[in-house]
């Protein structure tokens, strides 16, 4: 074996010697026998021509005796590879057009799956196994979706037989301070078995012992995300063991997390984690002990073989137990799991619809750069006919001929691929660029799917492959005297005869055309956002994230408030200044509750809901809302007065329809009853295509929140710079509020067409690569038909034709092939509009104006593309080329 | 046994090669000369069959190679057996005994 290696290694890498040695032994058998005729009495000039015959040829036998070295294919394939290296550098033109064209198609594909990956399917980074993770949500019986209970965290974890652990985290929002500046962080108070439910192991020091997580009230100990012990702490590994103060309790550190671990809330990244035996200090207000408190995230490890549809109902089964347990906690409540890119909660949402469509679009683009690279591989082919001819009858074999195109194909292959993984890694973090800033720390996790590489690569080589070999395939079949004597000219009848291409060129013109009619249809819905009417006007306004420190209470806590808006209404550039709760058309639009309202009687026995907000006077004022009856909260609402409301106009139709809703009353659940004092026009809270819900505000005297959103309205529309000073009354009010985000409104309603705007950026971007495409596509048909067709335009002008008739004449058959792509595409078109809906925003799938853009730049692009061929067709010197015959 | 013609011929051929060395090493010419003489002109090697067979079978380390003067003062690349080559001869011609026997008695059979 060793020697065999050996052998090989000389044969290659001492490729010269052995052929020495070779030429040698031939030429000394060669002496030897003619010697042997001259002894035999032959005169010596026929004695070796005797030599030469009795060995059958010099060559010949060499090259029999090379056929059975070894590596001998290696040789070949090496020769292959200098050949079409050697051959592409002569057509560099045409080779950087099929990697490049490749490398789109490869790069995109990758880039959307990978996304798709990070954010859908493994969107915890770090954590082990996300396939096997459900989420455990509740549906309360107005078919909200929330979280969890501490009893209900019990129950389940004691009672699945589905999940092999369940562990609980919840959100932590607090000010973190090591003696020096505070700063407001995000963790998460978790269960004691959270590490390793997860699969995570702290990079420095260790999780929690379960002495720590033992009994509430102890276990004063966190670990750090890397992320943040690296930016606060310098990466000083002498960290473990201090004590930082959370919210003003001290807490040890005893570890720090891997890096890329942020956490199991997916698309946030939290900072640090404290057991949930903190819960005393950390979320006083908590009832652990209650069933109506959902302040816990769980998430459940299935076992082996279990699927989500057992584990739900065996989820439903323990739901109902605890509901006939404690039917005043958990009446009609119901537990429901979700796999991780199915969650309702979190990024998955918001990104699932984008990347479908993004995912439907690369398809296409792929599609498209095949079918291109296919196209041009079929033009060079036809151009090396005679090529591959003169090899044949020069007894190259089938075989390899096959081979040597295959090397070919194999080499643009692999130069797409690599041009592909360049594309797809650049792109690949720009997901995280579409994200506007939001007063909470995103995380789009992104990294390269190399599956998806694997795929798109794999695809295009097959392409490549199939379509590069055809030529010495077909060339095989041809017979080859007819070829060589046709010399390269082909009759006007072959010209015709390309169905294949001109199929390829349909095709590519269709799917231009949806890519671009989807681009403008997208690129519409982002322009509508401008002009959007979501009832209210956000764009002068700047919104700062406020969190009190725990030390105010329903006491202080409005007194600060009231001091807060006195200060910063004074300030000369605010025209108007307000606190709400919940940020319209943000992620967080508002609360859901169920209520009762006197005087009404459901229609069924379902319970009935609204989404509510808590807002000061003056907040409809600052977000030009139309109070359209009744009058604005007022500052004399407080604790001690009546409870009022204002309510949107569904509301008021819903439950006092016919009558005033004003001076009616209802109750929210655990709540008291209000008065309703005002009714305000219906606006968007939650999403843009939302339908219009009933919706309540209630007064920041009467219910106290600890986190609030200072709304300033900017007499001179101008929101951010408003920011250093509203900071700065803030700082003066209490420093610890210095710690607040601040950003401008439209960054909120941003974040509400964030699938839109990566819609619309996307398919721009593909749309054009498409049209390029399809453009190039339609160029190399024409081009490559013009030049066949140069000796009947040379007949056609000796008959007196004119140039402008050449050109007609080639253009129309150009353009021929658009005439059938287009209809084809605008169907397609409809069709993918109609699946994307939901994401379109004022404007319908049929949109005319969107089709009919994208048909005419369509349209535009393929006449240039037709056009230059056909301009150079008409310059043609009908003597050369009929002299050519 | 129906083995395609140049394949049966190739493996005669390694095997007479393989026998012609058996005395002595020879040169290419040689080996042609001395298999005519132990066929009895049977057969007649084409240095096209002959030298890819040569090469092959030094390859597979079943003959060495030396250079040397030949008969007449010429240099000339001579071929000797290897043990592996002698091994090999011998079983090759094992396989052929036993094939030729159980061919005759299957002509012969009534």
């Amino acid at each position: 074996m060793l020697r065999r290696v050996a052998r090989l290694c000389r044969n290659l890498v001492d490729r010269d010697a052995v052929e020495r040695a070779l030429d040698e032994e031939v030429a000394a058998t060669l002496d030897l026998l003619s010697e042997q005729h001259r002894e035999a009495g032959l005169a010596p000039g026929e004695a070796r021509r005797r030599a030469v015959l009795e060995l059958g040829g010099v060559e010949q036998v060499k090259g029999r005796v090379r056929d059975v070295r070894s590596g001998r294919l290696l040789e070949d394939v090496m020769h292959d590879v200098r050949y079409g290296t050697r051959l592409l550098r002569r057509a560099p033109g045409f080779a950087v057009v099929v990697a490049l064209t490749l490398a789109v198609g490869i790069g995109a594909t990758t880039t959307v799956f990978s996304w798709a990956r990070t954010t859908l399917l493994e969107p915890m980074p770090g954590v082990a196994r996300q396939n096997e993770i459900l989420l455990i949500a509740e549906r309360d019986r107005t078919g909200h979706l929330g979280t969890n209970s501490y009893p209900d965290y019990l129950a389940y974890r004691e009672t699945t037989h589905a999940f092999s652990d369940v562990a609980a985290s919840g959100f932590l929002r607090v000010i973190l301070s090591d003696g020096q500046s505070p700063e407001r962080v995000f963790g998460a108070i978790v269960s004691g078995n959270y590490f390793s439910f997860l699969g995570v192991h702290p990079a420095l020091g260790r999780s929690f012992l379960p002495e720590e997580t033992a009994a509430f009230g102890t276990g004063a100990v966190v670990v750090l995300s890397d992320g943040l012990w690296r930016r606060r702490f310098n990466a000083d590994p002498a960290v473990l063991g201090r004590s930082v103060t959370l919210d003003g309790h001290p807490c040890r550190v005893i570890g720090v997390a891997p890096p890329g671990f942020v956490g199991d809330f997916p698309g946030v990244a939290f900072s640090f984690w404290v057991p949930i035996t903190m819960q005393p200090q950390l979320l006083p207000d908590v009832e652990r002990q209650s069933r109506s408190d959902h302040w816990l995230s769980l998430r459940g490890r299935l076992r082996p073989g279990v699927t989500l549809e057992q584990a739900q109902a065996e989820f439903l089964e323990i739901g109902r137990r605890i509901e006939r347990e404690d039917p005043a906690g958990n009446e009609g409540r119901r537990p429901v799991l979700f796999s991780l890119w199915q969650s309702p909660m979190g990024s998955a949402p918001v990104l699932r619809p984008v990347l479908a469509v993004l995912a439907a679009v690369v398809g296409l683009v792929l599609l498209l750069a095949c079918a291109n690279v296919a196209n041009l591989l079929m033009v060079r082919g036809l151009g090396r006919a005679h090529e591959i001819s003169l090899r044949l009858s020069l007894g190259a074999s089938r075989g390899r001929l096959v081979r040597q195109f295959a090397t070919e194909s194999l080499l643009l292959g692999l130069m797409g691929g690599a041009g592909g993984l360049a594309l797809a890694r650049a792109m690949v973090g720009t997901l995280s660029g579409f994200i506007p800033p939001m007063g909470l720390p995103i995380h789009v996790p992104v990294g390269l799917d190399w599956s998806a590489l694997a795929f798109a690569g794999a695809i295009t080589l097959v392409t490549v492959l199939a379509i590069g070999i055809v030529p010495a395939l077909t060339g095989v079949r041809t017979d080859l005297a007819g070829r060589l004597n046709a010399g390269g000219f082909r009759t006007t009848a072959a010209a015709g005869r390309a169905p294949l291409r001109q199929g390829l060129v349909v095709a590519q013109v269709a799917l231009s055309m949806m890519l671009l009619a989807g681009a403008a249809l997208f690129l519409r819905s982002v322009l509508n956002a401008d002009s959007l009417r979501p009832g209210f006007d956000g764009r002068p306004v700047l919104v700062a994230s406020l969190n009190l420190p725990k030390s105010y209470n329903q006491v202080s806590g409005p007194a600060l408030y009231q001091h807060l808006l006195e200060r910063v209404r004074s300030l000369p550039a605010v025209r108007a200044a307000s606190l709400a709760h919940a940020v319209a058309l943000s992620p967080f639009g508002g609360g859901g509750t169920t209520l009762t309202v006197d005087g009404y009687q459901p229609p069924t026995k379902d319970a009935y809901g609204a989404w509510f907000n808590i807002v000061s006077p003056d907040y409809f004022r600052t977000l030009s809302m139309t109070l359209l009856e009744g009058r604005d909260l007022a500052e004399r609402d407080t604790a001690d007065a009546p409870l009022v409301a204002i309510v949107n106009q569904a509301m008021a139709e819903r439950y006092w329809n016919g009558r005033s809703a004003i001076g009616g009353n209802f109750t929210p659940s655990n709540r008291r009853r209000v008065l309703v004092v005002g009714i305000v026009k219906n606006s968007k809270n939650f999403s843009i295509n939302e339908d219009t819900e009933p919706y309540f505000y209630l007064s920041y005297r009467q219910h106290f929140e600890a986190e609030m959103h200072l709304h300033v309205q900017a007499t001179n529309g101008d929101p951010v710079a408003l920011a250093p000073l509203v900071r700065s009354a803030m700082a003066a009010v209490d420093p610890e509020l210095a710690v607040s985000e601040t950003a401008p409104m439209a960054d909120f309603l941003r974040f509400a067409f964030f699938a839109q705007r990566v819609g619309s950026t996307l398919l721009c971007l593909f749309g054009v690569m498409a049209l390029l495409l399809a453009g190039m596509g339609l160029y190399g048909v024409v081009s490559h038909n013009a030049s066949r067709r140069k000796r009947e335009m040379g007949v056609r002008f000796a008959f007196g034709a004119t140039a402008a008739d050449v050109r007609r004449l080639i253009i129309v058959q150009g353009l021929r092939l658009l005439v059938v792509g287009l209809p084809v595409g605008v169907l397609g078109s409809i069709g993918l509009g109609m699946a994307a809906r939901s994401q379109l925003y004022g404007v319908s799938p049929t949109d005319p104006i969107s089709l009919g853009a994208a048909g005419l730049a369509l349209a535009a692009v393929l006449v240039v593309a037709a056009g230059i061929p056909a301009w150079r067709a008409a310059q043609v010197d009908p003597v050369t080329i009929l002299r050519q015959e | 046994m129906t083995l395609p013609r140049n394949e049966m011929l190739r493996g005669t051929l390694d095997l007479l090669i393989l026998k012609a060395l058996s005395l002595e090493p020879l040169h290419g010419v040689g080996i042609a000369r001395r298999i005519e003489q132990i066929t009895r002109a049977a057969f007649s090697v084409s240095f096209g069959s002959l030298f890819p067979s040569l090469h092959r079978m030094e390859e597979r380390n079943w003959l060495s190679a030396e250079w040397r003067a030949s008969e007449n003062g010429r240099r000339a690349k001579y071929y000797r057996l290897t043990a592996r080559g002698r091994q090999r001869l011998e079983a090759e011609a094992e396989d052929w005994h036993r094939m030729a026997r159980v061919m005759k008695d299957a002509l012969e059979s009534a």
